[in-house]
């Protein structure tokens, strides 16, 4: 009852946000479409791949997955606890509340993903008069052979953003802890947003490389959403210890 | 077993150097309205935020209905703290504040909410950006009153409030009070205007419990009295003085007298406002004398 009231709070202090967010990310998705089915050369702001012989982007997805890093930072942040603790809820209720709330944004967003993949896609037809590829572009190269299947594509997805919203709750978590105040925290993880797109050779061969385990399955893609999930449980279990000395006078 | 409503033992908090709170120890006993007074920076806000878990104390116990409320969801639910901001988002609205206030909050009166946004007129439609100040404590004042919780605590409540929903705020508080008792306790700085709520009185200065005592008793016992010295001096026999005054021929003392006055013809004797009373009893010198005469601790 007290976690429903709270996530029925926490998505009316959101809905303004993802309604801005949503059109943001259509309006850049088919803007990028259409921008890069015009250029002579091929434009693409992200990474490109072609160790199986094709070139493919992530752009779009990455963004996404970036942004939601962003978004759970400063869920992470603790913005809402001091209003909620003078409320008289408890840290281990807030706890639950933000990582409910993040599955259920991040589901959302993997819903976006798939709409977006599809309008870029439907732009690129209609531009260039190539075939509709769906969601064979962009993150596949990863993931699952049968990225194709909007299911498939949305588990893998899903079970992504959770991961990449652990680390960033992780990092808005420390932060908060180090009384550095949310803004700052936006900010910091603005600019590292900002630094992994401008290095994305760093990116790859540093960050990514690493954690591509984590991302490859030959099978169905179920062992990836396994993982993936795993990983997030015990990022979110590390941030909660954190989370729980987090005063709420000092955060906000 | 426990009977206190709120208990702290040799509680202290230091930032930095500060002490905020200094081995400061209380007992409140359940179902009285406690008015919580100091100056700006004695500790108050500091012993609240404690009090309710969002602040860690350095040292000492602080214990809700006989146990600690940080990370204690049984007791967390029975506490109600209305700051005196309320840091809800910007863009929600009233209604949808309400709605999480009943939802946290196990004795939530909906229908009395709604009563009182009409006193306060409050529009729930209204979006929290969109309040004034004197709106946002309204609304602090509702979720305070409607949430009917163990342990109702108002920080400032009346900040940006007018006079007329400042006297709707007491009697709303007297009237709710007396069909669902429970613990309140008041932090202002507005002494006088709120003293005919207070059962009891809690003065802190300088981190540390200054008094408790029962509000009736204490105004009943401070007394101006005035008039020509030597009937004034007689007149304050047996009694401790804590100011004198005097203008030409005048003489005016403040007293407090443990064992009451006896009104004479030649003196004029008066009760001193709890607020002059408060400003007395933060002096050191005042507060010494009443030491020494055994009044306070």
């Amino acid at each position: 009852m007290r976690i429903k009231a709270l996530m029925r709070y926490f998505i009316s202090t959101a809905k303004n946000p993802v309604i801005i967010f949503i059109c943001i990310y259509l309006a850049g998705a088919i803007f990028g479409a259409v921008v890069s089915s015009i250029a002579t050369g091929s434009v693409f702001f992200g990474v490109t791949d072609s160790s199986d012989g094709s070139t493919k982007n992530w752009t779009i997805s990455i963004f996404a997955f970036a942004v939601f890093m962003l978004i759970s930072s400063l869920i992470g942040s603790q913005k809402d606890t001091r209003f909620l603790i003078t409320r008289s809820v408890s840290r281990k209720e807030i706890f639950a509340a933000n990582a409910l709330f993040m599955a259920v944004l991040a589901g959302f967003m993997s819903l976006l993903q798939i709409a977006t993949i599809h309008i870029d896609a439907l732009v690129r037809m209609l531009m260039t008069g190539e075939s509709f590829r769906g969601l064979e572009l962009d993150i596949q190269h990863f993931m699952a052979p049968n990225m194709s299947n909007p299911l498939v594509f949305f588990a893998v997805s899903f079970s992504v953003m959770l991961a990449v919203g652990a680390v960033g709750y992780l990092f808005g978590t420390c932060l908060a802890k180090w009384k550095i105040q949310t803004i700052c925290v936006c900010a910091i993880g603005f600019v590292v947003f900002i630094a992994c797109l401008t290095l994305p050779d760093f990116v790859m061969n540093w960050i990514v490389e690493p954690f591509k385990f984590m991302f490859n399955d030959e099978g169905n893609g179920l062992w990836i959403v396994l993982k993936q999930v795993c990983f997030s449980a015990l990022v979110m279990a590390a941030s909660f210890p954190i989370a729980r000395r987090i005063t709420a006078v000092k955060s906000g | 077993m426990n009977n206190f409503a709120v208990k702290t033992q040799g509680l202290s908090m230091n930032y930095g150097s500060c002490k905020a709170l200094d081995s400061f120890d209380l007992q409140l006993e359940p179902g009285k309205i406690y008015g919580l007074l100091g100056r700006n920076g004695a500790g108050k806000t500091t012993l609240l935020n404690i009090l309710t878990g969002r602040l860690f104390q350095s040292s000492g116990n602080a214990d809700i209905f006989g146990k600690p409320a940080y990370e204690n969801i049984d007791i967390l639910r029975q506490i109600c703290y209305i700051e005196e901001k309320g840091f809800y988002a910007p863009t929600v609205k009233i209604w949808q504040v309400l709605q999480l206030a009943s939802g946290l909050y196990p004795n939530w009166d909906t229908q009395y909410a709604e009563r009182l946004l009409a006193l306060f007129e409050l529009d729930k439609r209204k979006k929290y950006k969109q309040l004034s100040r004197g709106m946002e404590s309204s609304l602090g004042l509702v979720i305070g009153l409607a949430s009917r919780a163990e342990l109702t605590i108002f920080d400032e409540p009346s900040l940006g409030l007018d006079a007329v929903v400042r006297e709707r705020f007491y009697d709303a508080v007297i009237d709710d009070f007396a069909e669902h008792p429970r613990t309140i306790i008041i932090s202002t700085h507005l002494i006088d205007e709120v003293s005919r709520l207070f059962e009891d009185l809690i003065i802190i200065d300088g981190g540390r419990l200054l008094l408790q005592a029962d509000a009736v008793e204490l105004k009943e016992k401070a007394y101006y009295i005035s008039g020509k010295e030597q009937a004034v001096r007689a007149a304050a026999a047996g009694t401790v003085v804590m100011s004198e005054e005097s203008f030409g021929g005048t003489l005016i003392l403040a007293v407090y007298a443990k064992n009451g006055l006896q009104q004479t013809d030649d003196v004029e004797i008066q009760q001193i406002p709890l607020q002059k009373l408060f400003v007395l009893l933060i002096n050191p010198q005042i507060h010494e004398n009443l030491r020494k005469g055994g009044v306070i601790q």
